[in-house]
């Protein structure tokens, strides 16, 4: 199950409608908006191959310009909550 | 395009990466590994030493050297030096130590040309069919290219370089904007003459001559 | 509750991204988590003009480790290999610690009240004798602001002369011109990401591998993430560079200017421009021709523009065909058309990065204008990843050499003698009268040099470079310095070098982390960095030499500060109010650098650029707003082929070219001093093509003597080394101390510029 951080360049115009458009609980969760209009986002998958799905959906959106990873976790975990 | 004559393209290199960069999955976790294997000693130890280019192999060469020297007094860079009592047999044979000073490869070989005996082999002419032994990267977790920074200062000085030496570009997953820019050997191209070795910038050298790997011949031809 | 292993992992993820994105915003103070004794604190690198962070670790008042700064935007934690070396450029054995003092062959070591009592007297005997513009400060894009603006101050709101150079003249004078003719505003609109953004990158005259290390290594990320990416290496000399290149392009020297002419024919020909962008954004206007070569001394020049229409461009145009400049340059014809057409396709991000290649160039101002006539035809432009681009050599030739203005004609932020509106506001801010400041620019660096050995210059100070190395035609610079008569050369350093040996006083200088500073880097970021351990011995700031000057020739009263570097830097700050505009310097010691404008808290990515730039308003997209005389257009130039000064003949039958190496940087004063980087390059050779080589019974390693007009010099030769020289050309690197190339360069410079063209004179080959 990974996750992993990423950061979101964008049109700084488009940063708070991609916010709402990029947020699903559970898949992609944008956690920062910064100044200059980027956005900081946690993917979560069920693999990495979906992961590379999901991000890849990301930079087609329009007013997206770049996704960048900053941090990735793909160890096995168990929920222990 | 623009690969005919004059402006002719990168060559293998490029199409290499291309392959590589086009398949690396999210998240890859960073090529490698992080091999430490000690610093090889070449004296002394009867180890591995370093002779000059077209050298025999090192039984029979120590069976034809005379321990005349001619072949050291000829070096222009002070390169062959004669290995003294340390090394039981082969004292007086000829040596190189490369952190001292390395094969320059001249490309009239006066050291084959001045052995008297044959230990330096005539039929060696061409200082691309030298085969002095062969430059690995010993410790590959204190090479700085390795670790992204800009040195690749041994494939730079490498007199063969883009052939025994070739820098094979790789994405740095730990800044996510560069490149890991990894000189790799290629056995079958170096001639082993130690430029590399005195060239890295560690304290100790990460990338050292060694002993060729015995030829191992199949069918396959690539 | 307990905080579930997912939610841990989640966090970590968004506070690393967090991270990478804000670059981490750490201030000095929570760098300086002692570590077993050890406070880091930020700095850029000392080196070039790419400008990456480095992290300096301070033990017991010594600096005993550096490393990248992983929380810099532009090298995240790397560095090149001078930059890995960087702990120890500040330690050789041979720091100058004490004030020198010639007697007669001999340098005597001096107290500082005595060495700058002398030198004091010097300037005043000098004033009262021959005017003021008989003294005269050579700096450097490697003084800090601070540094820089000090001495601008003085020399041209104190002593009352325009006689202010820096050694970025000699580097990066041409991109300045470039810019001002084209945009009427120094610096790019672009910034690093565009090296992240773009997918097709023309290099024209750049050897980005070897000489902007780091940026070359994202550049190639961006073509292993993106196979769309792709580099075109336009060169006269095979580099590390091309080899990486997906397209090596060898073109005969100088006939850069016919090959964008020819590509701007083919553009304009097939009509691959955006119409709208040029209906909107553009004018068009041609300049003089046959504008000469500055060859002769107190060479003048004056342009005298012309408007002309899109029609009267294109017949310009005309005679630059396919197969013209296929004859001139050596490019193949079908070559040419396919570079105009990657240039002009709209599915690409066209970027162009040109370094010395361009701007030492006997039209180095024309070729900058041509490669942005090619960006303006075709729109391609002030846009995420899509702009040409200018790379620097020092780390403040941008921010210090060209923002402060430390140039004969300019004032500080784009303002010029010549305009009474900006020696008003000058005189303003300095608070001296404006009569003060003179209207008339005097000499640029080469004709400094001149001026010191025709006797017209008699008081040369030099601060943190080493011309007498680094000039053009060398001989005659160096032996003009000793000519006597009255000439007086103070050269402020941290070591012995080829301009401390002509010095009548040399001052032991402080460096980098020994003092505090503020360095510009290419992409228009500011980066501050403080005092981290005390110089050595007696060493002083040349910012403290330079106001012991001041009060002791009685302009104390220009520099009333008490934290002298936040107060400049701060005054410094209202002549960047509403164009340039730097943050607050609270803002610098906090950030990794800031990239000016910077407005309401926020830095600028593109300028000119709707939705990024502060002063483009929505609706107007992309608004060329500094070139107020045309209305906020750019500007496309009629700029022609014309030859190089020297050309080789029968005489003198090759092209000599000179440059930097990886391992060294510049004239190698202070990686020379680094035993690992003399080990991995220590050594100026001559690199030529084996061919020649055999023609003239030249073998590797075998001596190599070269001769031109100028001097002569003897070389081992390389036909196998990291550049491989094109036929008819060889190439030398002008680090080595021991091996002074510049003897044989020509003082040649662009009459627009005055930027020297080390790129190209004639020299003979023979086997020594």
């Amino acid at each position: 199950m990974p996750i992993s951080g990423v950061v979101i360049t964008c049109r700084p115009e488009a940063s708070r409608e991609l916010c709402r458009q990029l947020d699903q609980p559970g898949v992609v969760e944008v956690t920062h908006t910064l100044e200059d209009g980027s956005l900081v986002a946690v993917i979560e998958s069920s693999s990495v191959d979906d992961e590379v799905s999901v991000v890849k959906s990301i930079m087609a959106t329009a007013g997206v310009l770049d996704v960048r990873i900053a941090y990735h976790n793909f160890e096995d975990i168990a929920d222990r909550a | 395009m623009g690969k005919d004559g004059q402006n002719g393209g990168p060559g293998c290199t490029r199409r290499q990466f291309l392959k590589g960069g086009a398949s690396l999955p999210l998240g890859l976790v960073m090529a490698g590994g992080l091999v430490s294997i000690p610093y090889l000693r070449r004296t002394g130890g009867g180890e591995f030493m370093l002779r000059p280019p077209g050298a025999l192999e090192e039984k029979r060469f120590l069976g034809a050297c005379l321990k005349c020297g001619k072949c050291a007094r000829v070096c222009p860079y002070g390169s062959i030096r004669l290995a003294g009592p340390e090394a039981g047999v082969a004292i007086g044979t000829p040596v190189i130590i490369p952190r001292k000073e390395p094969c320059y490869l001249c490309p009239d070989l006066p050291c084959v040309t001045a052995c008297p005996s044959g230990a330096l082999d005539r039929g060696v002419q061409e200082v691309e069919k030298v085969r002095m032994g062969t430059a690995v990267i010993v410790d590959r977790a204190n090479c700085l290219s390795l670790r992204g920074l800009r040195c690749e200062v041994c494939y730079r000085n490498c007199p063969l370089m883009d052939k025994a030496i070739t820098i094979e570009p790789r994405h740095n997953e730990r800044t996510g904007t560069h490149t890991i820019m990894e000189p790799v050997v290629h056995h079958d191209k170096c001639v082993g003459c130690g430029i590399c070795e005195k060239t890295c910038v560690r304290e100790r050298p990460v990338i050292v001559v060694q002993k060729s790997p015995p030829r191992q011949d199949d069918h396959y031809e690539f | 509750m307990a905080l579930s292993r997912r939610d841990f992992l989640k966090a970590s993820a968004a506070a690393a991204a967090l991270a990478a994105a804000t670059g981490g915003r750490l201030g000095v103070d929570d760098a300086e988590a002692a570590e077993g004794g050890l406070k880091w604190g930020k700095a850029p690198c000392r080196f070039c003009g790419t400008g990456c962070g480095v992290l300096v670790g301070v033990k017991d008042g010594k600096i005993v480790a550096t490393k990248g700064d992983p929380a810099a935007p532009v090298n995240k934690g790397l560095n090149c290999i001078k930059g890995y070396f960087l702990s120890k450029v500040l330690s050789g054995k041979d720091r100058l610690t004490k004030p020198l003092i010639r007697k007669g062959n001999r340098m005597v070591e001096a107290s500082w009240d005595e060495a700058m009592s002398l030198i004091a007297s010097k300037f005043k005997e000098s004033i009262a004798k021959h005017g003021p513009d008989s003294v005269a400060i050579f700096g450097s894009g490697q003084w800090t602001v601070f540094e820089g603006y000090a001495a601008a101050k003085l020399f041209k709101g104190g002593i009352g002369t325009n006689n202010i150079e820096p050694n970025a003249r000699f580097c990066m004078a041409s991109a300045v011109t470039g810019f001002m003719s084209t945009f009427n505003s120094d610096e790019p609109m672009g910034c690093y990401d565009d090296l992240d953004l773009g997918d097709t990158y023309f290099l024209w005259g750049a050897n980005m591998a070897e000489c902007h290390p780091v940026l070359f290594s994202r550049l190639i990320d961006n073509r292993l993430k993106n196979q769309k990416v792709k580099i075109i290496d336009f060169g006269t000399r095979h580099t590390r560079t091309s080899q990486m290149a997906d397209m090596y392009i060898r073109f005969n020297p100088q006939t850069d200017l016919a090959l964008l002419n020819g590509i701007a024919h083919i553009i304009v020909r097939d009509k691959l421009y955006d119409e709208s962008f040029i209906r909107k954004h553009v004018v068009f206007k041609k300049g003089k021709t046959n504008i000469g070569y500055g060859l002769e001394d107190k060479f003048k020049f004056a342009d005298d523009p012309k408007p002309m229409s899109f029609d009267e461009y294109r017949e310009f145009l005309a005679p630059y065909t396919p197969e013209y400049v296929s004859r001139l340059s050596g490019v193949p014809v079908n070559t040419i058309e396919e570079v105009a057409r990657l240039y002009a396709d709209k599915k690409r991000k066209v970027n162009s990065l040109w370094t010395m290649g361009f701007n030492q160039h006997v039209r180095g101002t024309w070729v900058n204008n041509l490669v942005y006539n090619v960006h303006l035809l075709t729109g391609k432009i002030c846009k995420p990843g899509e702009n040409p681009m200018s790379l620097t050599g020092q780390p403040s030739a941008c921010g210090t050499a060209r923002e402060v203005g430390t140039f004969t004609h300019r004032l500080p932020a784009d303002m010029v003698v010549t305009n009474e509106e900006h020696r008003k506001k000058a005189a303003e801010i300095w608070g001296v009268p404006v009569e003060k400041i003179p209207a008339k620019p005097t000499y640029h660096a080469t004709e400094m040099f001149r001026a010191l050995d025709r006797g017209d210059i008699k008081v040369l100070w030099v601060q943190v470079t080493n011309p007498f190395q680094s000039a053009p035609n060398l001989s005659r610079y160096r032996k003009g310095a000793r000519k006597g008569g009255g000439r007086f050369i103070i050269v402020s350093d941290i070591y012995p070098t080829r301009s401390t040996e002509l010095a009548d006083v040399i001052l032991p200088s402080a460096s980098w982390v020994e003092k505090e500073g503020f360095f510009g880097n290419a992409e228009r970021r500011g980066q501050q960095w403080f005092k981290m351990v005390d110089p050595p011995g007696e060493a002083r700031n040349d910012l403290w030499q330079t106001i012991e000057l001041a009060k002791r020739l009685g302009y104390g009263n220009l520099f009333p500060y008490r934290y002298v570097e936040k107060e400049i830097f701060e005054e410094y700050r209202k002549f960047t109010v509403g164009g340039k505009d730097l943050a607050p310097y609270e803002a610098y010691t906090r950030a990794r650098g800031l990239r000016w404008p910077y407005v309401n808290g926020k830095e600028t990515l593109w300028r000119y650029a709707e939705g990024y730039d502060p002063y483009v308003k929505a609706g107007e997209g992309v608004k060329f707003y500094k070139n107020k005389p045309t209305d906020g257009r750019a500007v496309i130039w009629a700029r022609p082929y014309e030859p190089a000064a020297e050309v080789p003949d029968k005489q003198y039958p090759f092209w000599l070219c000179t440059g930097r190496v990886l391992e060294q940087w510049h004239t190698g004063t202070m990686t020379g001093r680094v035993p690992e980087l003399k080990r991995a390059y220590g050594t100026a050779v001559c690199e030529m093509h084996p061919d020649d080589a055999k023609r003239l019974g030249i073998k590797q390693g075998g001596k190599v003597k070269l001769t031109s007009r100028r001097g002569s010099i003897v070389l081992t030769a390389d036909l196998r080394g990291r550049g491989k020289a094109e036929r008819g050309n060889v190439f030398v690197a002008f680090f080595d101390e021991n091996k002074l190339i510049n003897e044989l360069c020509i003082d040649a410079y662009c009459p627009i510029s005055g930027e020297p063209d080390y790129k190209k004179c004639a020299v003979k080959v023979e086997k020594a």
